[in-house]
């Protein structure tokens, strides 16, 4: 897998991490993490290993290696699997891709074989040619990935890759051998056979509906394939349609499709990443960034973004096969990826910025998030719903806020740890639980997990050793009333169940 | 000008609810009689006095045409209508207003309005709706229609 990453990002140089990182919610990053969600009734959550019950107990089979749970339909049974399985062959492949994109991969595939051809003395520095820059830049603008165009070459020109690979290995292996004084406890350079054993095919990515609440039970509906990773799905009200992210080459996307098999994707938007529906299941709110993710993320810049609205669903919950225009709601300097979007009963979306005036001095960048409701009708307005005199640490991950199942409350993730609740009605700010450098590693917030609505006044979140609920010696996951009490469900659970901060 | 109609008219005076053209004109007829005058100076005084009672002046109602135009109420109707629209002012502000008599406010801010849209007219609406939000044309076109309402 390491292999695989280097090759890939020696090939394509600009690995986009924020936007790979967080939709692929498997591949662990610092930020905040998902980690567990519970079904709309509270009596089963999913975790990134399989399911649990109330008491926090193991329930039913575990999910496969490459699958995970993107959402729970409605009727607390059946939820969304996102599963990911080796392309069993380039033509296997190239149909999920689609002519137009086959035929950019073809041509990339020639000019790069071009370039290998042209520089078989320097293949170990090939990424300093000029040949291959300018063959990087014309894929990136083609919107295609390295990684298809290596599949195709390595299916129909097999042995055309391995100098290159050696290559590669050998300079990296040399490099480590440098770092470690010289000794020679490095493993030797893979050869070319070895790297594309470990490298594998390219994944296809699968969604899925299963039935995971039936005891002796077991159903499973392929939905739809796509060779780009997929993420953040978010369930129609009435469970018949499924909006979704799609990391394709050229940018993100947010589809809609039909909770059906067979069913086809429309596109809502290019460059949004995060959608919620409306209450009534007719529109989608989601937030986008005015250009590629990616390229803010290669140019170091602050994100402006949008929140917009669409109307994708008839009345009945039919997707609209040609949606009307979508409409822009709000301006915004966005957060992290992804910008989270909330739309409440209220008819109220709710989302985190950072508050902000223009013109300013370079001391007066904006220094933390906050968050606010977006009111549409009668007449568009923004509200800030956290103020200015909650201390920024209770806040500082607010952008990882949840609305808990009734719309009335928001947990708000804080610096190390802390966690606090925002009652919408009220606009009381409460503290569950301050600051822990148990929570910070090296004055950094390390593997923190987003709390969790179980119902709508249990909320659950990650307490430091210590704690009255918890353990002495680790940290643990407690369910918490609102009206007071709290109780741990990962007592049984070893320091290995995927959570990091639960090791001792 | 018979009573009645000077009646309804003071009323509305005390109440705000006079165009400045009709107050303008009222107030010369006040001017040449004095006992209407005297009727007028009563009335001011009841909004003096419920003014201070409550600090503040009350809010002033938009009040919906028909109530505006009801005619021909006896003296003491109106009178106690008149009372009862201050008392109602009266516990608007108590419950909307900080003050003395206010409750503890609770330890959070109000929630501050950031940004309110301003009204277009609906054709500059629609053509807004259909550009993104950080689209040259979009500022392009506010910055037209603010033009255009301050002209």
């Amino acid at each position: 897998m390491k292999i695989r990453i280097k090759l890939h990002r020696w090939l394509t140089q600009k690995l986009p991490v924020a936007a790979l990182a967080v939709i692929a919610l498997p591949i662990t990053g610092c930020g905040p993490e998902d980690w567990i969600a519970w079904a709309p009734d509270g009596e089963h959550a999913i975790m990134k290993n399989g399911l649990i019950d109330s008491a926090g107990k193991p329930f039913g089979e575990a999910l496969g290696e490459n699958e995970t749970i993107g959402a729970w339909l409605p009727d607390s049974r059946r939820a969304l699997v996102i599963r990911s399985v080796k392309a069993a062959s380039w033509e296997e492949y190239a149909a999920l891709l689609g002519a137009q994109r086959v035929t950019i991969v073809v041509e990339a595939a020639g000019e790069l074989a071009r370039v290998i051809a042209e520089n078989q003395d320097a293949l170990a520095e090939l990424d300093d040619t000029p040949g291959f820059k300018i063959w990087r830049e014309n894929l990136e603008l083609r919107g295609e990935r390295a990684e298809a165009v290596l599949y195709f070459l390595d299916a129909t020109r097999p042995g055309l890759l391995d100098p290159l690979m050696e290559a590669t290995a050998e300079r990296d292996a040399a490099a480590a051998r440098k770092e470690n004084g010289g000794a020679d406890a490095i493993a030797p350079a893979p050869t070319g056979a070895t790297i594309r054993e470990q490298m594998g095919y390219p994944e296809i990515h699968e969604l899925h509906v299963r039935t995971v609440v039936a005891p002796g039970f077991s159903d499973d509906q392929l939905l739809i394939r796509f060779v780009d990773e997929i993420g953040l799905p978010a369930v129609s009200p009435n469970g018949r349609a499924v909006a979704f992210v799609r990391d394709e080459a050229a940018d993100l996307r947010l589809y809609v499709m039909a909770l059906e098999p067979g069913a086809q994707p429309v596109l809502v938007q290019s460059g949004a990443e995060f959608a919620a529906w409306s209450p009534d299941g007719q529109e989608l709110a989601y937030s986008k960034s005015n250009i590629s993710r990616r390229i803010q993320h290669e140019k170091d810049g602050l994100g402006l973004g949008s929140i917009a609205r669409r109307r994708v669903c008839t009345p009945d919950g039919a997707i609209i096969a040609e949606a009307e225009p979508a409409e822009d709601l709000a301006g915004l300097i966005l957060p992290e990826y992804p910008a989270r979007v909330a739309w409440l009963p209220d008819g109220r979306i709710l989302f985190a910025g950072a508050k902000f005036t223009l013109p300013a001095t370079t001391q007066n960048l904006p220094s933390g998030l906050t968050l606010f409701a977006l009111r549409v009708n009668p007449t568009p307005s923004i509200e800030q719903l956290i103020a200015d005199s909650v201390p920024a640490r209770l806040t500082e991950r607010v952008n990882f806020f949840t609305v808990s199942p009734d719309g009335k409350k928001v947990a708000v993730l804080g610096k190390m740890g802390a966690v606090s609740v925002l009652a919408l009605d009220t606009r009381t700010f409460s503290t569950l639980q301050d600051s822990s450098p148990q929570f910070s590693k090296e004055g950094r917030d390390d593997g923190l997990l987003v709390p969790a609505w179980r119902s709508a006044d249990e909320l659950t979140y990650l307490v430091p050793a210590g704690d009255p609920a918890g353990s002495p010696l680790r940290a643990e996951v407690v369910v918490a009333s609102l009206r007071g009490g709290k109780r741990a469900i990962s007592k049984s659970w070893p320091d290995s169940a995927a959570l990091p901060p639960l090791e001792k | 000008m018979n009573t009645e109609t000077l009646e309804n008219l003071l009323i509305d005076r005390a109440l705000g609810q006079l165009s400045p053209d009709v107050e303008a004109l009222l107030t010369e007829h006040l001017a040449g009689t004095p006992g209407a005058a005297q009727a007028a100076a009563e009335l001011r005084e009841v909004v003096a006095l419920a003014t201070a009672a409550m600090h503040r002046a009350a809010p002033k109602l938009e009040l919906p045409p028909r109530f505006i135009a009801l005619p021909r109420w006896p003296r003491a109707r109106r009178v106690l209508a008149l009372a009862a629209s201050f008392m109602a002012g009266a516990g608007l502000a108590f419950f909307a207003l900080p003050g003395t008599n206010a409750p503890v406010a609770p330890a959070v801010q109000p929630t501050p309005v950031l940004a309110q849209a301003p009204k277009h007219s609906p054709e500059v609406e629609r053509a807004l709706r259909k550009l993104p939000f950080w689209s040259k044309e979009r500022a392009y076109l506010i910055a037209g229609a603010a033009s255009e309402t301050n002209r």
